[in-house]
């Protein structure tokens, strides 16, 4: 029941949203999304003592077809629940201080997002995780639309839409073959598992196909990332941030949870270009983020480089490879919110995110450039933060699977250390400008929101460890299956 | 039986109380008429009246159920067209046109000799051919209906030359009687013969490429809730009259047949959604994804004697939801602004009427086959069936022109949620306001009680 609440108390308050509207609507938001989190911490202390029978749900929708509505709560799920539910408040709050036009929409929306993400999360069901992977899709789709930036919001939402809906056409291809080859029909995570693994080597390899090509359009991983950079562009901050820290992980997520234990003979044998695909991203994201000017760009890029480490670790189907990766997704997902949000704090205050047009922003702001330096720390992955956990496990995973993909995968922390620092440095550093007046002083909302993004950064990395074991178990038990 | 009855009378009633002066009695009397219907055909449910007259209707299950979509989707039409045809003297004529019409889909759901085939296919078209011409100033619609007429009347012509010849073939008009002479003799020239021609009127009845080309032209000339009806009602009808007939009298040719209706659906999946993208007049994008939708079902046709009709009658009537939503809000767009069809005409209809809008984008989004709408289930269905029966390819490109739908579908959602300045309000009566609530919580909760489709 637990995990159905979880859902629906998102949709449902975006339902009431919807229909009351009015002031109120920012308030119930934010209110919704902190009850979401006592909740999700309520089911990992469950997860945590062993008493499962709250997260477990499993109801018969549709029995001819073998879907049923299943939901389940294990080691994996919770990571993403946690990441959902703690970066969630944080990005409504982060709202505050804008003026929206018709806003109780804008938060119902966000609402419905979050609900619909946390289904995929959940889902016990390969069906329901499919409805809910695509349902996200319609949220973001107007709150980019509505609330977006640009002339061209209109073109870059439809090539968004379109685009990411063509890849999980192609997972939903992937997931009725094998769904053909369980007896009885069903959708069951176990029961796919059994029957993917059946399949011959070559059809796994196909199946993977689809279902990675799906996955590597919403994460983005090269040649598939063409729609990110503007779609970033054009979304309101909190869209990005939803985009960045929780979309996008329903594609990893779904890696772990479809791909490694469904076709693992697919992908020992044909997987590797997928790996090699993920390790170019990395690369060419990391120098893509170097050219850039403009501070939004240079973090979408950056997050198309981490993903692609995500997607290699995770696909290099080892312990170090899938726990480092949950761990990443963890980090990742703090991360961007809060570089967008360093990034929303200068927009606001400047008017644009050219960063040569920055500089000399810590004279006067030494809290805010000690804040934003340990993010810029998390980011490079310095030991004793976040990011240094889940990267160093996915290098050791990679290195591993093959020791190319290591060094090469091993630049997102050299190359990332170049841009990050030398965007801190073009921001922050230099002589007291006039930047550093029009940057007008952190409100308190600004140092809530970095001081909560940073504790978690530290906290993290400096003890990973009741991650770690929570999702233990629930990783061997997934890994099992490949060996 | 009663089902036919009482709509028969229904149109009879409806040109009898314009005589007598009692128009204001007209709408009600329908709308009884149609919930008398759908009355009937519950309680009818479950225990099969004997077959009507020889073996030429038979009210099962089966028709039943069709019987009972398109009934609703004709009332629904009725009460959200009601202003339409306010302006036109000759309202009561087109309302009871309507009705006959209706009473030609319910003879092609409960059919069980081919002569009924026939008289069912033209008692549908002929009210239909009128309609489409019925703006009787606009040359574009005389256009439409003349184009419809000549058209329909070479299919009919061709379906009736298929039905002799399959009469030649095995000596019978009886559905079961024909495939069981299908399964003694086997196949011969002339059965060949009669199967492709009744294929080639039925894929120009329910516009299946490569016969397709005058969906367009006449769907964009007729009237626009016309047009609606074309695309519901008729193909509705039309396809269950098919599906009927390849479930029984050629099951035993499905062997055959699968090929054909393979490269039938490829040609007009991939030619509706190429032309449908490139259209700038809605109305006809709609045409094209009408046509786009027919592939869908014609699949089902092709599955005849592995899935249950309930996977088709689903398609039917979530296709049928949408495709009423949609034209009903062309045609309120389209009326505010001087018969304007272009995407321009949807710009900033989200202040303009927020209802249209939001109905509007939920219909769009589920003939795009998004979830949680139900067009996301009805293609789901089929496309499961599809691979099922390992037509693997035909499922790769329903799947691929899906995704091209949606481009299409999204132009309008996004010229809709284009602001505008100084747009003034688009009004539509309480009546409707509440219908297009009805129809998009319809379009959601379809979604959800799928469960019944096996």
């Amino acid at each position: 029941m637990l995990t159905i609440a979880l859902i629906a108390l998102p949709i449902l308050l975006a339902t009431v949203i919807f229909i009351l509207g009015g002031k109120a609507a920012k308030n119930i938001a934010l209110g919704g999304s902190l009850v979401q989190l006592a909740l999700t911490i309520f089911a990992a202390i469950q997860l945590h003592q062993g008493q499962t029978a709250l997260l477990n749900f499993n109801q018969v929708w549709m029995g001819s077809l073998g879907i049923n509505l299943a939901f389940s709560l294990d080691g994996i799920s919770i990571v993403l629940a946690l990441l959902s539910a703690v970066v969630s408040p944080l990005i409504i709050y982060s709202t505050f201080n804008k003026t929206l036009k018709n806003a109780s929409v804008f938060y119902g929306l966000i609402l419905l997002m979050l609900g619909s993400m946390m289904g995929a999360f959940l889902a016990a069901d390969a069906f329901i995780f499919y409805i809910f992977y695509e349902i996200a899709l319609i949220p973001i789709y107007f709150l980019i639309l509505i609330w977006g930036q640009g002339e061209d919001r209109a073109k870059v939402t439809l090539k968004f839409f379109v685009y990411t809906i063509f890849g999980s056409l192609f997972m939903l291809i992937s997931l009725l073959y094998v769904y053909q080859h369980t007896t009885p029909r069903s959708f069951a995570f176990d029961a796919m598992y059994q029957a993917g693994q059946a399949l011959s080597v070559v059809e796994q390899g196909l199946v993977f196909a689809g279902i990675f090509i799906a996955f590597a359009v919403k994460m983005p991983v090269f040649p598939f990332h063409t729609w990110q950079p503007s779609t970033y562009q054009a979304a309101p901050t909190a869209g990005t941030m939803l985009l960045a820290a929780i979309m996008l992980k329903m594609a990893t997520y779904g890696l772990i949870r479809l791909v490694l234990p469904m076709v693992p003979d697919g992908l020992t044998e044909y997987g590797s270009w997928a790996i090699g695909l993920s390790v170019i991203g990395i690369v060419y994201g990391s120098l893509m983020a170097i050219a850039q000017k403009n501070f939004k760009l240079l973090i979408a890029y950056s997050s198309i480089a981490h993903v692609g480490l995500i997607s290699a670790g995770i696909l290099s189907g080892n312990i170090q490879g899938v726990q480092g990766g949950l761990f990443e997704m963890l980090s990742h997902g703090i991360l961007a919110v809060a570089m967008f949000y360093v990034y929303d704090m200068f927009e606001s205050r400047l008017g644009h995110d050219d960063i040569n047009k920055m500089g000399g922003v810590r004279d006067g702001h030494a809290t805010f450039a000690f804040l934003y330096f340990a993010l810029v720390m998390g980011s490079v992955a310095l030991p004793f933060t976040s990011g240094f956990v889940g990267e160093f496990l996915l290098l050791i995973g990679l290195y591993q699977a093959n020791g190319w993909y290591a060094l090469f995968g091993g630049l997102t922390v050299v190359l990332g250390a170049v841009y990050m620092l030398r965007a801190f440095q073009k921001m922050m550093l230099g002589p007291a400008s006039a930047v550093t007046t029009a940057f007008s002083p952190m409100t308190k909302q600004d140092k809530i929101i970095l001081i909560v993004l940073v504790a978690l950064v530290a906290i993290l990395g400096v003890y990973p460890d009741p991650i770690m074991k929570m999702s233990n178990t629930a990783v061997e038990s997934i890994l099992a299956t490949i060996r | 039986m009663k089902e036919l009855i009482i709509t028969s009378l229904l149109g009879i009633s409806i040109l009898a109380l314009d005589i007598v002066k009692l128009r204001k009695a007209i709408l009600p009397v329908i709308i009884l008429g149609l919930l008398g219907t759908i009355t009937s055909c519950i309680l009818d449910w479950g225990h099969n009246e004997n077959p009507f007259n020889n073996n030429m209707l038979l009210f099962d299950n089966y028709a039943l159920g069709f019987i009972v979509i398109l009934s609703a989707v004709t009332l629904v039409w009725f009460l959200i067209s009601t202003d339409h045809f306010s302006g036109s003297e000759s309202r009561t004529d087109l309302y009871a046109l309507v009705a006959f019409s209706f009473a030609g889909a319910m003879i092609l759901a409960a059919y069980t000799n081919m002569v009924m085939l026939f008289l069912g296919i033209e008692i549908l078209s002929i009210p239909m051919y009128v309609l489409a011409a019925s703006n009787k100033k606009e040359l574009i619609s005389n256009e439409s209906g003349f184009k419809y007429f000549f058209l329909g009347a070479l299919a009919s012509s061709i379906l009736l030359f298929g039905i002799a010849l399959i009469y030649g073939a095995t000596g019978s008009f009886d559905l079961p009687t024909i495939a069981t002479a299908i399964t003694t003799n086997g196949s011969g020239t002339i059965l060949t013969a009669g199967l492709l021609m009744i294929i080639v009127g039925f894929a120009f009845k329910v516009s299946i490429a490569p016969f397709h080309f005058w969906a367009p032209d006449v769907y964009q000339g007729a009237p626009t809730m016309v047009t609606a009806l074309m695309s519901t009602l008729v193909k509705g009808a039309a396809f269950a009259a098919m599906f009927k007939l390849f479930a029984t009298a050629f099951a035993p040719t499905l062997d055959f047949t699968q090929t054909i209706f393979v490269v039938m659906s490829i040609i007009t999946l991939l030619a509706s959604n190429a032309m449908a993208s490139i259209q700038a007049n809605t109305k006809r994008l709609l045409a094209y994804s009408s046509v786009s939708h027919a592939a869908f079902m014609l699949a089902a046709v092709m599955l005849a004697n592995t899935i249950s009709p309930s996977v088709l009658m689903y398609y039917v009537l979530v296709y049928s939801v949408s495709s009423i939503v949609t034209f009903a809000t062309l045609y309120h767009i389209s009326k505010a602004q001087n018969g304007a069809e272009g995407f321009d005409a949807f710009k900033g209809l989200v202040k303009r009427n927020p209802i249209l809008a939001g109905a509007m984008t939920l219909a769009l989004l589920s003939m795009a086959g998004i979830p949680p709408l139900s067009g996301f289930m009805a293609k789901y269905f089929i496309i499961g069936a599809v691979i099922q029966a390992d037509q693997i390819w035909l499922a790769v490109i329903m799947i691929l022109s899906s995704a091209i739908g949606i481009y299409y579908y999204l132009k309008i959602i996004m010229a809709m949620f284009t602001p505008i300045e100084n747009a003034g309000r688009i009004v539509i009566t309480d009546l409707q306001r509440i219908l297009f609530i009805i129809l998009s919580i319809a379009m959601v909760a379809l979604f959800f009680v799928a469960a019944f489709v096996k």
